[in-house]
């Protein structure tokens, strides 16, 4: 609560035009915005390209934020929004890699306290581009296959079939690592 | 069922990354607020420049275009002949741009001699009437009376009569003209101009001298590209559509409705 009311004050300073204030919030807030940034990119290189992207839009446009949801909610979905264009700048011209069709094993539950973030991240990444941004945007993020489609200019039936075969290449990843450490339900 | 298992798994991850703060590079602040002072300015330069360019490539275009239609369309130079009515204004100051390079040019003008002149004239008449006695004495040789009162006197009266009668053959107004000159050469504004040299230019043809109309040189103009345009898509000896320029510089355009009428008839 007391983090969420030092954000909105922060963001009456950067509506203001107040270096310190943007400074503040960028403190604040870029570890979390770099965990998204991360998760789109395909390195860390491009996940700090995509958070300072990011952030220039924050500051330029901050007067655009009408207080519809919190303000850290805006940035998330402007961090998310950046993602989504460098993908499209990336995905003009490039190959349209597609992985084979896994057997998707429902009946296993993962124990993911033994994996790190950045474990998963690695294996997230591996994932094609294509992939990789249908997963983040529907599992993660809470995005519809509609709004998805719109986003990534594909149609939902690519964007459904896309989740399908990420989601079950990511679990027979996952059980890799976690070296069949898995409980069976 | 199979739905809850997989919301599970998405869930699953969610929560993992929920609390995920990696370390941001120090230097990155830096940068931002680096581009965050350029983006202040840039905006508004960017958008002069880009406007500034536009105009002057709008003007550029223009003054081309003026320029290529006032060359195209220009007056064409028509140059008057003065003859005598000239002289008289040259007895005043002379413009300096004319007369100044003339000076550096040509060498310094000697004065004529009227005397020399003179003599001149009167060698080159007495050669022309001897000239003319010759083929006078000849006609009448020949028995052809018909070549006036004057040519037969000479030829009866011999050398004698020859030198009275040979000033009226000449024709009329050259010997007065010539004493003029003569008497214009001595004046001494006019001996400073040095390209008059009428004593030697007026020998047979100096009566139809003047009442030549100047050479005029066919101009290149538009008229010459329509009717090369026009020539290219009619290629009849007589053409539709021929255009030229009068003496202003105007276009002039003429049809030959004769021509447009068989057209119509071939067509038909």
């Amino acid at each position: 609560m007391e983090r969420t009311v030092t954000i909105d004050k922060l963001y009456e300073g950067c509506r203001a035009g107040s270096r310190q204030a943007q400074e503040e919030l960028y403190r604040a807030l870029a570890p979390k915005m770099m965990g998204v940034c991360m998760r789109y990119a395909k390195s860390t290189f491009e996940a700090e390209d995509m958070l300072q992207a990011g952030f220039i839009k924050v500051f330029t446009h901050v007067g655009s934020y009408r207080g519809e949801g919190s303000f850290e909610g805006w940035i998330h979905r402007i961090m998310v929004n950046t993602a989504i264009e460098a993908y499209r700048r990336n995905v003009r011209g490039g190959p349209h890699i597609a992985i084979d069709e896994v057997y998707d094993d429902v009946q296993h539950t993962f124990s993911m306290d033994r994996l790190e973030c950045e474990d998963l991240i690695q294996v997230i990444r591996e994932l094609p581009d294509g992939y990789r941004m249908v997963f983040n945007m529907y599992a993660l993020e809470g995005y519809s296959h509609k709004e998805i489609a719109e986003a990534l200019n594909i149609s939902e039936g690519a964007s459904k079939s896309q989740l399908s075969r990420a989601r079950a290449w990511l679990k027979e990843k996952i059980k890799q690592l976690e070296g069949g450490a898995y409980e069976t339900r | 069922m199979k739905r809850d298992k997989e919301d599970k798994f998405d869930r699953q991850l969610r929560e993992k990354f929920d609390g995920f703060t990696p370390e941001v590079p120090p230097g990155l602040w830096g940068k931002i607020a680096e581009q965050l002072g350029e983006e202040k300015q840039q905006p508004l330069r960017g958008k002069k420049r880009r406007i500034s360019t536009w105009w002057m490539a709008v003007a550029a275009t223009l003054v081309v275009v003026c320029g290529l239609t006032y060359w195209f369309n220009r007056p064409v130079e028509v140059t008057y002949l003065h003859g005598g009515a000239a002289l008289p204004e040259m007895e005043g100051p002379k413009p300096a741009p004319v007369s100044e390079p003339e000076k550096e040019i040509s060498p310094a003008p000697e004065p004529l001699d009227a005397e020399r002149v003179k003599r001149l004239f009167a060698k080159r008449t007495d050669k022309a009437g001897n000239r003319l006695a010759k083929i006078t004495a000849a006609n009448t040789d020949e028995g052809t009376a018909a070549r006036g009162v004057a040519v037969t006197a000479s030829a009866g009266s011999g050398s004698a009569k020859e030198e009275e009668i040979l000033p009226v053959e000449q024709p009329a107004g050259r010997s007065a003209r010539l004493e003029e000159a003569a008497v214009a050469l001595e004046e001494p504004v006019l001996a400073g101009v040095p390209d008059i040299q009428p004593p030697v230019v007026l020998d047979d043809v100096e009566d139809t001298m003047l009442a030549v109309a100047p050479s005029e040189k066919p101009s290149f103009g538009v008229s010459s590209i329509l009717n090369y345009v026009v020539g290219a898509v009619d290629q009849r000896e007589e053409k539709l559509v021929t255009f030229s320029n009068d003496e202003e510089g105007s276009l002039k355009l003429d049809f030959n409705f004769s021509l447009a009428r068989n057209k119509k008839k071939k067509i038909k």
